[in-house]
Parts: structure tokens; sequence; C-alpha cells
């Protein structure tokens, strides 16, 4: 019953805008006789927006009632752009454009939300109009960035590239038990004071390059190849020095309403200038929109593992062998600066040595905050839950379970906000605590790490 | 809800008796006419009311946007007429069903909340097919006997978060699908749709001047002012999850998992003391590697492998011994020499975990091998070392060594 008032109401709204039409209407598509009437009724509405309640949401009535208003309208498109409804900020801007063609900065902000809606044909044409104009250099100058930017977007090949430079601080960098005792053979043994926690430094480089190629048809398909480099230089413990190179490409194809993403990799790890692990691996994401801000995943991804014997790590084959993951979740765009991810795994993990193959089951929470002019917050939660086959007899009769809970917060910040010339340039900074919990005191312990990094990327 | 729409069904025949507002024409220029059955003609004007049935014409200079209750929108470019068939509109739950015909002309529309909860619920009807929708930006121009419908978004690669668009264009002869922006169909007359196609710029010109805007004169000062666009449009907002996501890339290529098993599962390798080999009570277990061996006359090794040095050797955590038994040592092709490891007792060694080996081999002269014990893998004495020296029993050079480490397996 509720639903006919409103209705009704509506309706009602939208016979009373009969009467009450548009105020500040522009007055190019007005002949003279309807001018003494427009200048009442922008009285009328300007005593509305100077009300208490015009610094609240304005609601669809009003705009119902005065559509012609045109600067409700541009406040009401700025809200449906600050409440992600930039479908309805195209209409609300378009209606603008119409009564008021001459509004370069509105056509501007128009063709800046049809860009940000890939409407790239409609966004293209009213960058044009704009830069056809005698307006402000501003104005201008935005609109060239925007067709700069609407030119890349509509390449169909696109290269990418980043790099990052980073400084990092851990301070359990050997894992070490809290205990300061691992066991052997059931006892345990007092740790010697270089196998206890330690901590340390670390410098970071990574850089990756990334093309993709949209396959032209009638379907958005497209595929996609990267290749990626990283080099972690610890302080002190050198034998965690880390390399890794990682090639990898697939394809990502829309059909019915799924986006399947299958992917194929290789990746290969150098622990301390040493070969460490091969990994080939295979991956397939499935994505569907379920609902209008919800995106639901499922995810699998198999890796063939070689580890390889180092003589920093002699006995790295016995964890040599497939590992299969699978996963679920959902991303939900809880508003347009809140977003939340829920991933729910899990891992079988096989190894030459059946005391290091285990199951993993994990749930993880992440949550992402967009502070805006390209900052970000994000923090994330995973609970991860290791059974492993057999014991290791090594250590003792006893199987082994491992819990772990891993906390992350990353901020991030474009550096031209602080000096311009920087434009391109983020900073990124980290806090990730690790707390695992063990039934074997050698796997119990906590690692708290800082990281600053910042990166720098290159598109077209 | 059922009931709600059972009464918003029954409201139909009072709406074909009065015409019921269904909406507003929300933006005006030039000349528009309205009619309403068994109504005389009327002139729209902005803000003017528009009702259930609306048979809607645009002049020659005529351009006009109808915005729904349900916040659909439709724009008409020049010379353009449309119906507006049936509107239904629950506000509660956003159900309901719009249809309208765009009987000739350039027009454009987005969809509202009706076809955002259900796709099914908005058709738009030309001559010559119907388009369905999937949540969309759509245009086209319409003429009596053709048209040309376009998808202009929003696209796949939106920052949005919109789902991306896509129409169905269909008529009694077969049906296309097209699920890209730019791209569209040409239907004529008693033909089925085409194939999906992009559209070149000069048909996406057509379209979009005839239902766009155009300004004339001097650009106007407007609200916007003082404000970057970035800003306004939420661009600068949204490339915050662009920049979060280059952050998690980069955090991924750490390897971070990797780095963390390699510490976790192993530990960094440390050199033992006996007393801690000493403070494990009990237990046997074997030793065993292989890895290469290089050329060492002169005092250091080269760097070149020539062959491979493997080894086996016991080691009792209770006896504190290390060695004996089958434990051994060989190098293969091209140095050809193996020995066996002899029993040697740590009970009373100090210090780091490190000891001369002794080696009795009947080719070779395995003086200056050494053994060292290793912490690794959070095991105390997990791996060891054997540095390897080597040369002809008859001390005749070359020098074979270098250190091979193997890890530790228990019975």
């Amino acid at each position: 019953m509720k639903s006919i008032f409103c209705l009704l109401l509506s309706a009602a709204a939208v016979a009373a805008s009969a009467q009450t039409p548009a105020a500040n209407v522009d007055r190019e598509s007005q002949d003279a006789s309807r001018r003494g009437a427009i200048e009442r009724r922008a009285a009328e509405a300007a005593a509305v927006a100077a009300s208490p309640s015009a610094a609240q949401d304005i609601p669809f009535e009003k705009i119902l009632a005065a559509p012609g208003d045109l600067d409700l309208n541009e406040r009401f498109a700025r809200e449906q752009i600050n409440r992600g409804d930039l479908r309805g900020a195209a209409t609300t801007l378009e209606r603008i454009l119409i009564l008021a063609p001459g509004r370069d900065r509105t056509r501007l902000l128009y063709a800046a939300v049809l860009y940000r809606l890939d409407a790239l044909q409609d966004a293209e044409r009213e960058l044009r109009i704009v830069l056809a104009r005698a307006a402000p250099a501003v104005v201008i100058e935005e609109a060239k960035a925007y067709m700069k930017l609407l030119e890349g977007r509509r390449r169909k090949t696109h290269f990418d590239a980043r790099v990052s430079f980073g400084y990092g601080y851990d301070d359990n960098r050997n894992s070490a038990a809290d205990s300061d005792k691992n066991l052997f053979f059931g006892v345990p043994v007092l740790l010697n004071p270089d196998s206890r926690r330690q901590d340390d430094t670390s410098v970071t480089f990574s850089g990756a390059l990334g093309i993709s190629r949209d396959f032209g048809g009638a379907k958005p398909q497209k595929a996609f190849a990267n290749i990626a480099y990283y080099r972690g230089e610890q302080t002190r413990i050198n034998a965690l020095d880390l390399q890794a190179y990682s090639v990898s490409g697939g394809f990502a194809l829309s059909l019915r309403g799924f986006e399947f993403v299958p992917t194929l990799g290789f990746d290969h790890v150098l622990l301390s200038q040493s070969t460490y692990l091969r990994d080939v691996w295979q991956g397939l994401r499935v994505s569907r929109r379920i609902r209008p801000r919800v995106e639901a995943f499922a995810d699998f991804r198999y890796e063939d593992q070689q580890f390889v014997r180092t003589r920093l790590v002699p006995s790295a084959e016995n964890r040599t062998g497939g590992q299969w993951d699978y996963g679920v979740g959902a991303r939900w765009v809880a508003t347009p600066r809140d977003r939340i991810g829920l991933t729910l795994g899990h891992r079988r993990k096989y190894a030459r040595a059946v005391a290091q193959a285990y199951r993993r089951e994990s749930l993880g929470i992440e949550y992402t905050r967009l502070l805006g002019r390209g900052m970000f917050l994000a923090a994330g939660l995973t609970g991860q839950f290791d059974r492993y086959d057999r014991p290791d007899l090594t250590l003792g009769s006893q199987g082994r379970s491992d819990d772990a809970l891993v906390g992350q917060l990353l901020f991030g910040a474009p550096l031209n906000l602080l000096w311009k010339p920087l434009a391109g340039f983020t900073g990124t900074f980290g806090y990730e605590r690790f707390r695992q919990t063990s039934n074997l005191t050698n796997y119990e312990y906590s690692d708290n790490r800082l990281t600053a990094m910042i990166s720098y990327k290159w598109g077209i | 809800m059922i009931k709600t729409l059972a009464a918003i069904l029954l409201l139909a025949p009072l709406a074909a008796a009065v015409p019921l507002n269904i909406g507003v024409a929300s933006a005006v220029r030039g000349a528009v006419h309205a009619v309403a059955p068994g109504a005389a003609g009327r002139v729209v004007e902005t803000g003017k009311s528009v009702y259930s049935h609306d048979k809607v014409t645009t002049g020659p200079e005529g351009r006009l946007q109808v915005l729904l209750l349900d916040e659909t929108s439709f724009t008409m470019g020049a010379n353009s007429e449309m119906e507006l068939d049936e509107f239904v509109f629950d506000p509660a739950t956003n159900a309901g069903k719009v249809s309208a015909k765009i009987v000739k002309g350039a027009f454009r529309f987005v969809t509202g909340k009706v076809a955002r909860r259900d796709p099914a619920s908005m058709q738009v009807k030309t001559p010559v097919g119907t388009i369905g929708i999937r949540g969309t930006m759509t245009a086209g121009t319409v003429g009596d006997s053709e048209a040309l419908i376009v998808l202009l978004g929003p696209g796949p690669e939106n920052n949005a978060d919109e789902k991306a668009g896509g129409i169905t264009v269909s008529n009694d002869k077969g049906s296309t699908e097209v699920d890209k922006d730019g791209w569209g169909v040409s239907i004529k007359a008693g033909e089925a749709p085409s194939a999906p196609f992009e559209l070149s710029p000069g048909q996406l010109e057509g379209i979009l001047s005839g239902v766009g805007s155009a300004p004339k004169g001097d650009s106007k000062d407007d609200a916007a002012a003082g404000d970057t666009t970035d800003s306004s449009s939420g661009q600068g907002t949204a490339r915050g999850k662009d920049n979060a996501d280059d952050a998690f890339a980069a955090l991924d290529a750490a390897q971070g998992d990797t780095s963390r098993f390699a510490s976790q599962q192993f530990g960094a390798p440390t050199t033992a003391t006996w007393d801690e080999v000493r403070g494990i009570p009990g237990g046997t277990g074997k030793y065993s590697g292989s890895g290469a061996y290089y050329n060492c006359t002169g005092g250091t090794c080269a760097t070149t492998p020539l062959g491979t040095t493997t080894f086996a050797m016991d080691i009792d955590f209770g006896a504190r011994t290390v060695g004996g038994g089958s434990s051994n040592i060989s190098l293969t092709s091209p140095a050809s020499f193996s020995g066996t490891i002899g029993s040697q007792s740590y009970a009373n060694m100090t210090g780091l975990a490190t000891m001369p080996l002794s080696v009795t081999s009947g080719t070779g002269n395995f003086n200056g091998t050494s053994l060292k014990l290793l912490n690794t893998g959070g095991v105390t004495a997990g791996a060891a070392t054997i540095d390897v020296r080597v040369i002809s029993s008859l001390s005749i050079p070359p020098l074979y060594g270098g250190p091979v480490t193997g890890s530790l397996t228990t019975p």
C-alpha cells in the first residue's frame, strides 16, 4: 500500500511540476512570453535551495518538479556521481546541455562521466566540442588530458610498465620460533643465537611489463601477457635474498554474462642467488556480476612446483609436488569509495616428502577505502589453517597443525599531491602482522613487517 | 509485493480513462508536441508532464529529453517521433515495466531503475525491430523501413563499477546480441537484424549529432567553476582503485608466500654448534647429497663444474658419532674417486660443529676434506656440508673439490 502512495505522490509531483517548472532555465531555450513565469519559478526554486534541507541529498522528486533548474541539476549530478550513479549523472548532465549548450565546464564534466562509463564514442564527441570552443584555458587543458586518456583506452593494443623501489623492515625475518627452541626427535633443543629471531631490513625492486590486445570482435575479449621481475636484498640475512622472474599470459573472455580468464604462467625463484623454485602454473577465474554492485568469482589454480636443492636449503626438494588452489569469493562495491572483498579458499599441497604435504583452508576479508585524488587505504585480514598429512619424524611423532592470522594495512597516494613534478609516481606504506600458532614449537612465531614503496607506471 | 503490483495493475483501467503521469519533459528546445489518445495535441515545454500512451514529436530544430519516474531517460533529436506505450513502476521495489516505441528519428536512452532491477522489463520498439535491454546506454536512428542502433555503454572497462551494457535487437526474422560499446546492428523491413558490426566514425557521428546538443555562441561560465573535472567526475577517486591494484600487484611480485615459506619451512641455515648437536639425546639419521666438484689446483676452487660428488654419511645422536657403517663419498667423471667415511666422535668437540673428515680410499687421497653441520629448517644439524678435497693417491695433480650439502633423513 505504501508503494501505491509513493507512486501517486510521484505522479502528483509530476503533475505539480507542470504548474511549477524551472528556475534558472537557460534563456536561449525559452521565448520571451515565458520569461516572467520562469523568473517567478526561479525565485521559488532559489528559496528551496536556500532552505536548510538544501544541504541534504536532493530528492528525485525535486528534479521532476524543476527539471529546468540548471544549478539544481548540476548539484544533483554531483550527488549522483558521489553515490556512484554515473548513468543517472550522464542523463542529468545531458539535460543541462540540451537547455544550456554553451556550458563548456558542464560539457567537460559530461565527457568525463561518459569516459568513466567507458562510453568512449559519446565522450569523444563531447570533448571535441569543448576543444573547438573558446572555453577557459583550464577547461581546454583538462579536455586535452581526457582526450589523451580516451585515445589510450581506445587503442586495441595496450602496453603498460611499472617499476617499484622499496624499503622494508621485518622484526623476525628468519621466522624463528618464539620459544627459541626447535623440536628434534621429539626433544626441544635450544636454538643457537644465530638461529633465533633476527630483525632485518631489505631493499626491494620490482618491474613489470604488460601487453593486452583486444581481439576486435563483437564480444569484449582480449589476450594479455605479462613479464615481471622482483628482487629483494636483505641487509644482514643474505640467505633470504630473493629474486623472482614471472611470465604469464592468457585471455579474458566474456560469455553470457560470465567472464572467463584462463592463464598460464611460469615463475623462477632464486634464493640467495641459487635457483630455488621453478613453478609452471595454470589458472582459471570465472566471475559474474550477480548484483549491480556485487561480483562473485571462482578461482582455480594448479602449480607444478619443482623445488631445487640449494646449498642453504638442502632439503628443498622435499617440497616438490603439485599444489591445487580453489577459491570462491565476492567483491562488493558498498559505495563508490568503499569496497569489500571476501574469499574462501582451499589448498591441497602434495610433496615428495609426505610430511611436507598439507591441506589449507583459508578465509580472507579485505576492505579498500578510496580517499579521493588517487589515494587509498586498504586493510585485509586472512586466516590460514594448515593440516599436514603426516608427522615429520625428524621433529617427532606428532602431526603438524598450523593456524596463521595475517593482518595488512596499506596506504597509497600519488606523490604529485606533494610535488607536481612527481606526476605518475605513487607512494605506498604498508604494515603486515603475521602470527602463526602451531602444535610444534618450531612453527609458532610472529613477524611484523613495515614497507615503504615508490612506484611509477607508464601506460600507452 | 504481490498486493502492491496487483494494486498498480488495477490502476490500468483508470489510467486508460485518465492518462497517468509517468514522467516529465525534462529538457525541451525548439518545437515539441505531444498528443494523448482521445485528447487534443499540446505543446510540450520543459517541466511539463508526459503521460502514458503519449505520442511525442519534435520539430526541425527540436530536442527533447523525457525523464520517467524510474529515472529512465529518452532523448530525441529533430524530426523524431516516439510513443510512450507502457509504464508501470513500484518505487518500493523498483519493479515495473517500461515500453516505448521510436517511430522515427534519432534517439538515445539510458535505462533507469526498472531495467536495472530486471532488464527484461524494458523494451524499446522500432518499426522494424525491438531492442531488449541489459542495463545500458543506447542510441540510434529510425526510419520508416530501416533502423541503425548502437550500444554506447557502459563499456567493460568502465571504472564506475557498472555492469557492461548489452542489447538484443530482434524481430520476427531473427535476433542479434550486441555486447560491445560502439558496435551496433542495422535492420531493414522484412529482414532479420544484421550481425553486429563496429560503426564507422561517420555513422556514429550521424547518430550522436542527431541526438546530441551543439553549442552556439560564447562559452558560458557555470556552476562547476573552481573545481577540477577529475575531482567532480569522481575520476580522481576511481584512480585510487587503480593505484591500489598496482600496489597489490607490486606486493604480489614480491613472492611473499614463497619468501615466508622459505624462511618458515627451512629457516636460514646457520652452522650448528657441537653443544646444540649434543643436545639431541638420541636417534640416528643419514645425510645424503650430491653436487658439482671443481678444479681446486692452486688453493682455490674454480667456478666451472667438472663432475658430480655424491655422499651418504650416518650420524648417531645417541652415540655422538658421525660416519661409519656404509658412509661413503665418491666423485665421478672426469675424475673417479671414492672412499669410506670413518666413524668419528663429537662427544668432546667444542665450538662450531665442524671437523676434519677421515676418509679412507684406495684410489684417492681425501686429506683436507671437512664436515660442517648446519641448523636448517628449524632442525638442529638438519643438513651437513662436506667440503671435499681429493687428489690421486700418488699425489699427482689435478686436485678436485668443493662443498656439497645434503639433508638429514631419518630411518
